[in-house]
């Protein structure tokens, strides 16, 4: 039996090959306390979120892209791109962002990495790593839950 | 099944043009006189805003931004009450002097004058608070931007902005947490609701034609205020109709509604003050999140290389997103995003025919090419902003439009800013100020309103927002729209007066 997907968008075929384009754009830091990079479970799970929500035709182009990242390093390197070493990944996305001849891979890849950033710096998981305080607590949307929670307890 | 609502007024859209035209309107419920806005977007009062990207998305067309179809462009607008003043910086331009003239001389609008518009400007601007802040409000961020113009003898000028008590959180673009910046959302639809409008979010308009419109009524998303309307289509009636749904959708919309003798210019003309932003790394804490984001702008290079260099700052998302490649090198650069200092260069660009809204199979596309003179002005931009934060004592550069990702010396800023690094979908220019679309005009072939918005050949039909505009107003536009739909506000009253 397979596990149901934790994801509204993602299937777990791509969310694999997200997963391995997201550790690409924000490498994660492998030293002792070093930092999640976007391909941790949250980021991932926030970008799916963002993915779901936009108008559905972009979620179809998104799926189309990854499935097309996945198996075009075939034709190079024999494998697909789940399977290639670190640099070797980063090299094929290097030819999709900055290829003249295909537009619509740029578009893909621009659209791809738009995604990973959010979700890896649209969460508060970052932003002690970028020495950010993040919202403030004083406003309003704050002050009045920190009330109605007080109120609860 | 489709419900009916009958209004003497209705108006499309709650941004800087409807949300104007709805409290100009106002004082005529007190004669018993029906006003509607009808308004695609949710409801966000200040309380619902948290300030965190993620969830903000839902503010903004498309959650996100509109891609021209080559993908050069994407354009930012907002899709709430409120529209695109809920999350703009309040930055406050008087249209230039001579530029309604030029307008008036150029495209058949004797009716259009100079002096008309001048003085609405400083009224608006009283309505809406907008002043030159003290200096207090100078953060590092702004700092940094002046001392280099400062160095290079550039000239350094403060915006007007339309804030009051504001608590310099700096979080304008994702709608104003404290209510202090002073778009619609907090003073014009207050005004017009507390006089008897009826404003209906969630309401996206579908058709218009002569005495109405057709629409369809969406539940509220999460975190955002209901209606009283229960979800479903419905059909308006209403004397008189005025579009005021932005650059990205007034002209779709009238093109989908197939109006008789829609004029062949609509859609056209469209401009948008590409944009990018660039950023530099300074030794000292910048810390651009706290305090207000923009106080400064260079204007000495607007007459020689077109633009204009402001100060800006965003959120770490938004800023990721304009740095160039992938990998660890943006990640090392946003892991200083505490001294990043961040400018942004917007283009005036020249309204052209082919640069055009149009719609197919029901769906808006834009379509719009970056001139050989706007991608000249881009690059030049970047190299000028880089001068500028060398100057401030910057180590290192990261523009967009560059052969390598960072740029330690300002020897440096020519040989890497060059036009090949503008790569269409490498490269996304972006956009936060579209403009045209519903260009004013005598002719109706070559235009789609007439001075007053109303569109040739449909005396109940208005237009009342920024895609009126016949060009770029070259400075940040939303005091100049209000400005234009306050004169079509005047003219639906009067041309109620006749019903
Ligand atoms: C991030 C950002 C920052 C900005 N900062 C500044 C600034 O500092 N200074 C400045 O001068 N300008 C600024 N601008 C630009 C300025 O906000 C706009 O130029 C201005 O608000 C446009 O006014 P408008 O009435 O044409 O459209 P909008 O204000 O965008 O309003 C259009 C409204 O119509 C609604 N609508 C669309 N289609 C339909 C439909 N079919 N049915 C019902 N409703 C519909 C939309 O949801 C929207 O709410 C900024 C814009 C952005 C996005």
């Amino acid at each position: 039996m397979t596990e149901p997907s934790p994801h509204r968008f993602f299937t777990p075929r791509t969310a694999a090959i997200f997963r391995a384009i997201a550790a690409c754009i924000v490498p994660g830091d492998a030293s002792p306390g070093g930092h999640e990079g976007a391909d941790s479970d949250a980021a991932i799970a926030l970008a799916d979120r963002a993915i779901a929500e936009r108008p559905a035709r972009d979620g179809r182009l998104i799926a189309l892209f990854l499935k097309v990242v996945e198996l075009l390093p075939v034709l190079r390197y024999g494998k697909p791109f789940s399977r290639l070493r670190p640099e070797q990944q980063r090299s094929v996305l290097a030819f999709l962002e900055s290829n003249r001849a295909l537009p619509k891979l740029r578009q893909g890849f621009f659209g791809v990495k738009t995604f990973a950033l959010l979700g890896y710096y649209g969460g508060e998981e970052c932003f002690g790593a970028l020495h950010y305080p993040g919202p403030r607590r004083d406003a309003p949307y704050y002050v009045l839950r920190a009330r109605t929670e007080g109120a609860k307890q | 099944m489709t419900r009916r609502l009958d209004y003497d007024v209705l108006i499309i859209g709650s941004g800087a043009g409807g949300g104007t035209v709805a409290a100009r309107l106002s004082k005529l419920c007190g004669e018993g006189v029906r006003i509607a806005v009808a308004e695609a977007g949710p409801f966000y009062t200040r309380e619902d805003f948290n300030m965190r990207e993620p969830d903000m998305l839902g503010m903004f067309v498309d959650r996100g931004a509109v891609p021209s179809t080559s993908f050069e462009i994407a354009v930012t607008a907002a899709q709430c009450v409120g529209g695109s003043t809920s999350v703009y910086t309040g930055v406050t331009f008087r249209a230039p002097e001579g530029l309604v003239a030029g307008w008036a001389s150029d495209f058949g609008l004797p009716e259009l004058r100079e002096d008309d518009v001048q003085a609405r400007f400083s009224r608006i601007e009283t309505e809406i608070d907008a002043h030159v802040p003290g200096l207090d409000y100078e953060n590092e961020n702004n700092r940094v931007f002046r001392r280099g113009c400062e160095a290079l003898g550039l000239p350094v000028k403060q915006f007007r902005l339309n804030i009051k008590d504001c608590q310099r959180c700096g979080f304008c673009n994702l709608g104003c947490p404290y209510g202090s910046k002073r778009g619609t959302l907090e003073v014009q639809l207050p005004e017009a609701v507390a006089r008897g409008v009826e404003l209906i979010p969630n309401c996206t308009i579908t058709r218009v034609y002569d005495g109405g419109a057709e629409a369809t009524i969406g539940g509220a998303p999460p975190g955002t205020q209901a209606s009283r309307h229960a979800p479903g289509p419905v059909q308006f009636r209403a004397k008189i109709v005025v579009v005021a749904a932005g650059t990205l959708s007034s002209s779709a919309l009238l093109l989908r509604s197939q109006l008789a003798n829609l004029s062949p210019a609509c859609g056209k003309y469209i401009t948008l003050h590409p944009a990018l932003t660039s950023f530099a790394r300074m030794p000292q804490p910048v810390r651009g999140f706290d305090g207000f984001p923009k106080l400064y702008y260079t204007d000495a290079y607007s007459e020689s290389e077109h633009y204009y260099l402001e100060t800006a700052f965003y959120f770490p998302f938004i800023t990721a997103k304009s740095l160039p490649g992938f990998g660890p090198e943006p990640t090392r650069f946003m892991r200083s995003y505490d001294h990043l200092a961040c400018t942004i260069a917007l283009v005036h660009d020249e309204a052209e025919e082919h640069n055009r809204i149009r719609v197919k199979d029901g769906q808006r596309v834009l379509e719009y090419h970056l001139s050989d003179s706007s991608r000249q002005a881009l690059v030049q931009a970047q190299r000028r902003a880089g001068e500028i934060y060398f100057a401030a004592g910057a180590l290192e550069y990261v523009s967009l439009v560059s052969d390598r990702f960072s740029i330690t010396s300002a020897d440096e800023l020519a040989s890497a800013i060059t036009e090949r690094s503008l790569v269409p979908g490498k490269v996304v220019v972006s956009s936060a100020h579209p403009m045209g679309g519903c260009r004013m005009g005598g002719d109706p072939r070559s235009s789609v309103t007439d001075a007053f918005g109303q569109v040739h050949g449909h005396p109940s039909l208005f237009v009342a927002d920024a895609s009126l505009f016949p060009t770029s107003t070259k400075v940040n536009p939303y005091l100049t729209i209000m400005a234009f739909a306050e004169r079509v506000a005047e003219r639906v009253e009067a041309r109620l007066r006749h019903f």
